[in-house]
């Protein structure tokens, strides 16, 4: 077929893209243009669909113009189905790892809270000094079920006034239960735990518990009290008994072991206030702390 | 190339694109949540090892006191010594006789003032400090008279008791210059025989400071510090030219400073230093008076 004159509109007015003129097959569907114009009176040309087969391109497969056309209709009902499942596939993964998350965050953050709770009362318990009240028959130490109150001389980076006074105490609300530590320093001379006036509020740990505390001083006293104030022998052992929501243990009995053995007066070998030689007991003490 | 055209392939491969990411950064959060989590376990996990290795070292340093003669104890200065601990686990252990230190409780007002200022290096610190001390050490003289009554002549006398129970209450004293606390909190202490130190486990500045020694005398001591034997003639006159503020009488109270060198799972540098006293009455060969922690 020959190139088609400027104004033979019945022939093609350009080649195909890529291709070059040739002659249409028998079989092929005859190109045909519409040529009319707009209300501007600008022609506007028209290609009407064309056969694959009618201009394939020299060694080429015939398909770009399909290429152009984009997806069926089917094709993106296909994809977005594919792409629904994957979405929800997708979802429920994110829901589970999402949800396992959260369980894991607050379990950790559980453990880690409780890990440094129960550290700071270990180290709290075991610096528990053994300083003579004034009436010279007990130490200074208090301990209920629900409070401890002790003196310890608190790390170098914490401390501003040498001794304090430390309380434990377990307090519930709403049913959360807390056990804060709180302090005050030790005013030289000042005995009286009622008048001390508490600060620093510490929670070491909280959340839907229960917390008990008991002492002993074994061997002389192998069996746990609720209760220690006045006595002549400070406890050797505080345990603290962390129950959960169901009463069943939240951890293990926790024993805390006291570890100052003994009284700064034993270095005297004379001192009274040393109970180095009575197994811890206050015997006959003549001589006072402070 | 076969197959879909490249037009329907790059949409899909976006799609894939965009799952692959999605679960990418899904794995990386995972992953770098357990990591996070792994690290701060193992930190624990070290922290706890370094605090046993630690009392660990305490109970060791406790052993090489009682291991030591007792006529050789008061030369104990602090002077380290390296110790395994089995496992890898190495620590340095210093061993000092406590009554070298600047006894707070007891020390003579003078003596305490110019201990506190060598070691300081601040006259004015020094000077407040130790008035605060004696101030607090009057008020307890006077809150302690029972009565007017005079002791018997055949009654015992009793001894001072003590003002501090712990050094950190010098804390408490709030003086101005807090910078010159650590040097004074490490050369200071509760225990001394009636104020008297003993000058070989003493620090030199601590030495410098007894009142009125002479540098013969002074030089005396030091040597015989580093001789570790008080033997002689010459080092026992001194001794008793200054009977009032140094004494050779054996100590039952010993500092054990620990500090981890290296060892699997543990912080080296960790330290902790106890005061232990030897209890020949109790069920243990040593109690522990103070912990620094």
């Amino acid at each position: 077929m020959k190139a088609p004159a400027a104004n033979d509109f019945s022939l093609l007015p350009f080649p195909p893209r890529g291709g070059r003129w040739r002659e249409a097959p028998d079989e092929g569907v005859v190109p045909r243009i519409r040529l009319h114009s707009d209300s501007l009176n600008r022609p506007l040309i028209r290609l009407a669909p064309l056969a694959r087969s009618t201009f394939p391109r020299e060694g080429g497969r015939g398909n770009d113009v399909r290429a152009e056309q984009g997806f069926t209709l089917l094709e993106i009902l296909v994809g977005l189905v594919i792409s629904s499942l994957i979405m929800v596939g997708l979802t429920s993964v994110m829901q589970v790892v999402n949800t396992g998350w959260g369980r894991a965050t607050v379990s950790i953050e559980k453990q880690s809270s409780m890990t440094a709770g129960l550290d700071i009362l270990s180290a709290d318990i075991a610096r528990i000094e053994r300083i003579v009240a004034k009436d010279r028959k007990s130490f200074l130490f208090g301990g209920s079920p629900a409070e401890a109150v002790y003196i310890l001389a608190e790390r170098d980076s914490h401390n501003e006034a040498g001794l304090y006074w430390v309380r434990l105490l377990v307090r519930s609300e709403d049913g959360l239960t807390e056990l804060v530590r709180m302090r005050a320093p030790r005013i030289f001379g000042e005995n009286d735990i009622s008048r001390i006036s508490w600060r620093d509020e510490v929670v070491l740990l909280r959340g839907r518990y229960g917390i008990e505390l008991s002492y002993r001083a074994p061997p002389a006293e192998a069996e746990w009290s609720r209760y220690w104030e006045g006595q002549a022998r400070l406890p050797r052992q505080i345990r603290f008994v962390i129950t959960g929501a169901d009463g069943k243990p939240a951890v293990p009995e926790m024993v805390l072991a006291l570890k100052i053995g003994a009284e700064s007066a034993c270095f005297e070998d004379t001192a009274a206030g040393c109970t180095l030689s009575t197994g811890g007991e206050l015997v006959n003490q003549e001589e006072p702390a402070q | 190339m076969t197959g879909r055209p490249a037009s329907e392939r790059g949409m899909i491969l976006v799609i894939v694109l965009w799952s692959v990411s999605m679960m990418a950064v899904i794995v990386v959060a995972l992953s770098a949540y357990a990591q996070r989590n792994l690290v701060a376990a193992s930190i624990e996990m070290d922290r706890l090892r370094s605090e046993m290795v630690l009392r660990s070292g305490v109970e060791v340093g406790g052993g090489l006191v009682l291991g030591t003669q007792a006529r050789d104890r008061g030369f104990l200065d602090g002077a380290t010594t390296t110790a395994g601990l089995g496992d890898g686990l190495s620590v340095e252990i210093g061993l000092r006789d406590a009554t070298g230190l600047i006894d707070i409780n007891r020390m003579d007002g003078v003596f305490l003032e110019a201990a506190l200022e060598r070691v300081s290096d601040s006259p004015q610190a020094a000077e407040e400090m130790a008035a605060a001390i004696l101030e607090r050490r009057k008020l307890l003289e006077e809150d302690d008279k029972p009565s007017t009554e005079q002791p018997a002549q055949d009654e015992p006398e009793k001894p001072v008791p003590a003002v501090f129970t712990s050094v950190s209450e010098l804390y408490g004293l709030q003086l101005p210059e807090r910078g010159v606390m650590p040097l004074i909190i490490a050369e200071v202490g509760l225990y001394s025989k009636g104020g008297r130190i003993n000058p070989m486990s003493a620090a030199d500045a601590v030495l410098a400071a007894i009142p009125d020694i002479t540098p013969a005398d002074l030089s005396e001591l030091q040597a015989a510090k580093r001789r570790k034997d008080t033997s002689s003639p010459r080092v026992q006159a001194v001794f008793a030219r200054y009977e009032k503020f140094i004494t050779s009488a054996e100590s039952r109270v010993f500092q054990v400073d620990v500090r981890i060198l290296s060892g699997p799972g543990v912080i080296a540098g960790s330290r902790v230093k106890a005061t232990i006293i030897l209890d020949s009455s109790g069920s243990a060969p040593f109690q522990v008076l103070a912990w620094s922690w």
